[in-house]
């Protein structure tokens, strides 16, 4: 949805951060106090949700910039770190857990920079092995256009060994990684779905197409990249849908050049339900075979996610026998029952993460800026 | 005293009541039906009393447009006309009498001859709020009429008081209750109607409403039929209409068709689960139970025994399962 108002926060009026991503906008502002107010605009609106995401909030991240991925208890995560860049965003996918997550959910973009990339350099001083990525409440590549945030991001990722910057994504914004000094030290990753899961559920988002161009542009300026099938979603047809992208992507990128897949069938707070239901009607999504996982997520029931996850595995390892497919959030079981193996046997997921990220992108453990 | 021998009253309130007199039954509107609360019909009862003892109460009647209308007392005129009776005393309430006076007065008449149902409370909210200029005012008439006048209860009266006639039915005999009548006026008449019937018929509780109307729904969306036409199926009306079946047999296998249409994976695999229970002869005393949904494989063992006598029988039993080809099947996570 085009963004029709910016409010900015009185404290950052004048900030250097503000006043350039102001001189790329050209939209009517509102100075406010806090974000109080921002929020009480958006509750007013008859769709809050999607009032939310016609208004951009300019603001400071009061708290970390770098935090723990929220994750979920019960099941296996990979211990990713989010670089909390801002919130929410213009596309409107009808699964996005934002909706419920935020309250309100907001545009928000934070321009403190000069503390973000303080907090950066201390984590790297630590020498620490971190795969850390802007794309988990937010799209990291939706502020391209009015704030080159990578043209900043990706160089400081670049001067260091120990950690990589994941940018993930649904668009194509990537011209601003052009000729960045990256030293493969950022991924370049794209959400990855069916055409008929993209034209249904992922409103305003680029086309499959258009991603994996996108993707074979930044392989052909030396980055990593990684694709995320997540959701997965599950209809009649969907195992032959999904190895027709699988065969896509590996026909648009060199499998040595991917650092990891990721699969994640859909998976949703109950509270996500009513949301979907009343902002996408047309949408099946909701009514699939749902069961509450051990978390609390309705998550599809455990045999339909390990048949749809053996066969896009297999698709994957009949072109790439020895692709680094993970699973997000997912058990011990499903890991056993579709991988051959439980993450445990190789040191868990972290660590398997970590050393395909030191394997593909060059981190040095114990070794901080170079 | 008036020429109809009934002596007349003043009657307190600012002279609503301007008197009483003996009227034809041919001069009252009875089509016009703006004050009716009550959700009664049946007037057998009444004629019956009035032909006993008499009309203890005349009914508060108004002029208007040469002709007079009801503001009390549809009931005792039903009797009456149903007796043949030509004639009959009643009071009469001033012409210019406004409306928002003429509701105070119907629903006082109904309140304090007995307790409202949730419909008789929705329409004198509709009643008043024909006449109230906003809702501040229509809260304060509520609450002067002895109504609810919190703000979100009267929004959902006032949404009662729309509903189709088949859905306020059940409302009204408390067959279902105000928050159910309300979810199904957001579908359509047939399939609200439909459902209020099942549900009024089949007396259910809410949470089965609730389960069985979002099992109705959610099959509906996912396969593209309407709800009404999902309610039409062999699987619900062939049950309603079964004369063997009684109650509780009927919304257990409406809800089992509804449940493994819903979820066809997770009931088989419920069901191969019980089956394999079976199979295992674990005796009343022994349960199995399976992970919740089946998501975690973890399966736990409830044991029963009062002796150390039947524990050990019990173990050793348990000791025998543990080597019968069966438990395989049940702890088989591929199904």
């Amino acid at each position: 949805m085009p963004i029709r108002r910016i409010y900015i926060d009185q404290q950052i009026q004048q900030a250097p951060e503000t006043r350039a991503l102001l001189s790329n906008i050209d939209l009517p502002t509102t100075v406010v106090t806090g974000a109080a107010e921002v929020y009480a605009a958006v509750q007013a609106a008859p769709d809050p949700i999607a009032f939310g995401k016609q208004v951009l909030y300019l603001t400071r991240n009061q708290g970390a910039f770098v935090r723990d991925c929220p994750g979920t208890s019960d099941y296996l995560c990979c211990g990713y770190r989010i670089l909390h860049v801002g919130t929410f965003c213009h596309m409107d996918c009808s699964y996005c857990i934002l909706q419920a997550y935020f309250h309100p959910p907001v545009m928000q973009f934070f321009v403190n920079h000069e503390d973000l990339f303080a907090e950066l350099a201390g984590l790297f001083r630590s020498g620490e092995v971190q795969r850390i990525g802007t794309g988990e409440f937010t799209d990291s590549l939706i502020w391209e256009r009015w704030t080159g945030l990578s043209r900043k991001l990706v160089p400081v990722f670049g001067r260091q060994n120990s950690a990589v910057l994941e940018l993930k994504t649904k668009t194509t914004a990537v011209t601003n990684l052009r000729g960045l000094a990256h030293r493969r030290k950022a991924i370049a990753a794209w959400s990855l779905n069916t055409p008929r899961v993209i034209a249904a559920e992922e409103k305003r988002t680029a086309a499959l197409e258009a991603r994996l161009e996108a993707a074979a542009r930044c392989e052909s300026w030396g980055y990593p990249v990684a694709f995320h099938f997540d959701p997965i979603v599950i209809y009649e047809g969907c195992e032959a849908d999904y190895r027709d992208v699988i065969e896509q992507m590996y026909a648009a990128v060199s499998a040595q050049n991917i650092v990891w897949i990721s699969l994640g069938s859909f998976r949703f707070m109950p509270s996500l339900k009513p949301i979907v239901a009343h902002r996408f009607q047309e949408s099946k999504l909701i009514y699939g075979e749902f069961v509450p996982g051990r978390d609390g997520k309705m998550r599809y029931f455990k045999p339909l996610r390990i048949e749809v996850y053996r066969a896009i595995v297999s698709a994957i390892r009949e072109i790439d026998p020895g692709a680094p497919v993970y699973f997000c959030m997912e058990d011990d079981e499903v890991w056993q029952e579709t991988l051959g193996f439980k993450p445990d046997d190789r040191g868990g997921v972290s660590q398997i993460l970590d050393e395909r990220a030191i394997e593909c992108c060059g981190l040095a453990a114990g070794k901080g800026e170079s | 005293m008036g020429s109809d021998g009934y002596p007349r009253r003043h009657s307190p309130g600012g002279g609503r009541i301007t008197g009483l007199e003996t009227v034809r039954l041919t001069d009252i509107d009875f089509s016009d039906l703006t004050y009716r609360i009550t959700t009664r019909s049946s007037v057998d009862d009444l004629a019956a009393s009035i032909d006993r003892i008499g009309l203890l109460v005349p009914p508060l009647l108004k002029p208007q447009g040469g002709r007079l209308i009801i503001v009390s007392g549809f009931l005792r005129l039903g009797a009456l006309r149903q007796q043949g009776t030509e004639a009959t005393a009643a009071r009469m309430i001033s012409p210019q009498l406004d409306p928002l006076a003429c509701a105070h007065c119907a629903i006082a008449e109904n309140r304090w001859q007995r307790p409202l149902n949730m419909l008789e409370t929705a329409r004198a909210m509709a009643l008043l709020a024909g006449t109230a200029a906003d809702p501040g005012q229509l809260a304060a008439e509520a609450a002067a009429a002895g109504l609810p006048a919190n703000t979100g209860m009267i929004d959902k009266l006032l949404l009662a008081a729309e509903l189709p006639a088949a859905v306020q039915a059940p409302l009204a005999d408390g067959g279902i209750g105000l928050a159910m009548a309300l979810e199904l006026g957001r579908h359509s008449d047939d399939f609200s109607s439909a459902c209020a019937t099942m549900f009024g018929h089949l007396r259910l509780g809410l949470n089965r409403q609730r389960e069985l109307l979002g099992l109705m729904t959610e099959i509906a969306a996912r396969d593209d039929v309407t709800p009404f036409d999902l309610f039409q199926m062999d699987g619900i009306q062939q049950v309603l209409a079964d004369t063997e079946l009684d109650r509780p047999q009927k919304i257990g296998r409406i809800r089992d068709w509804l449940y493994h249409r819903r979820y066809p994976r997770l009931a088989a695999a419920e069901e191969a689960f019980r089956q394999n229970c079976r199979r295992l002869k674990l005796g009343e005393h022994i349960q199995l139970k399976p992970p919740r949904f089946f998501e975690s494989d973890r399966y736990a063992i409830q044991l029963h025994f009062r002796t150390v006598g039947e524990l050990k029988e019990r173990v050793q039993r348990l000791e025998s399962v543990c080597h019968d080809a069966v438990l395989r099947d049940v702890l088989m996570r591929d199904q």
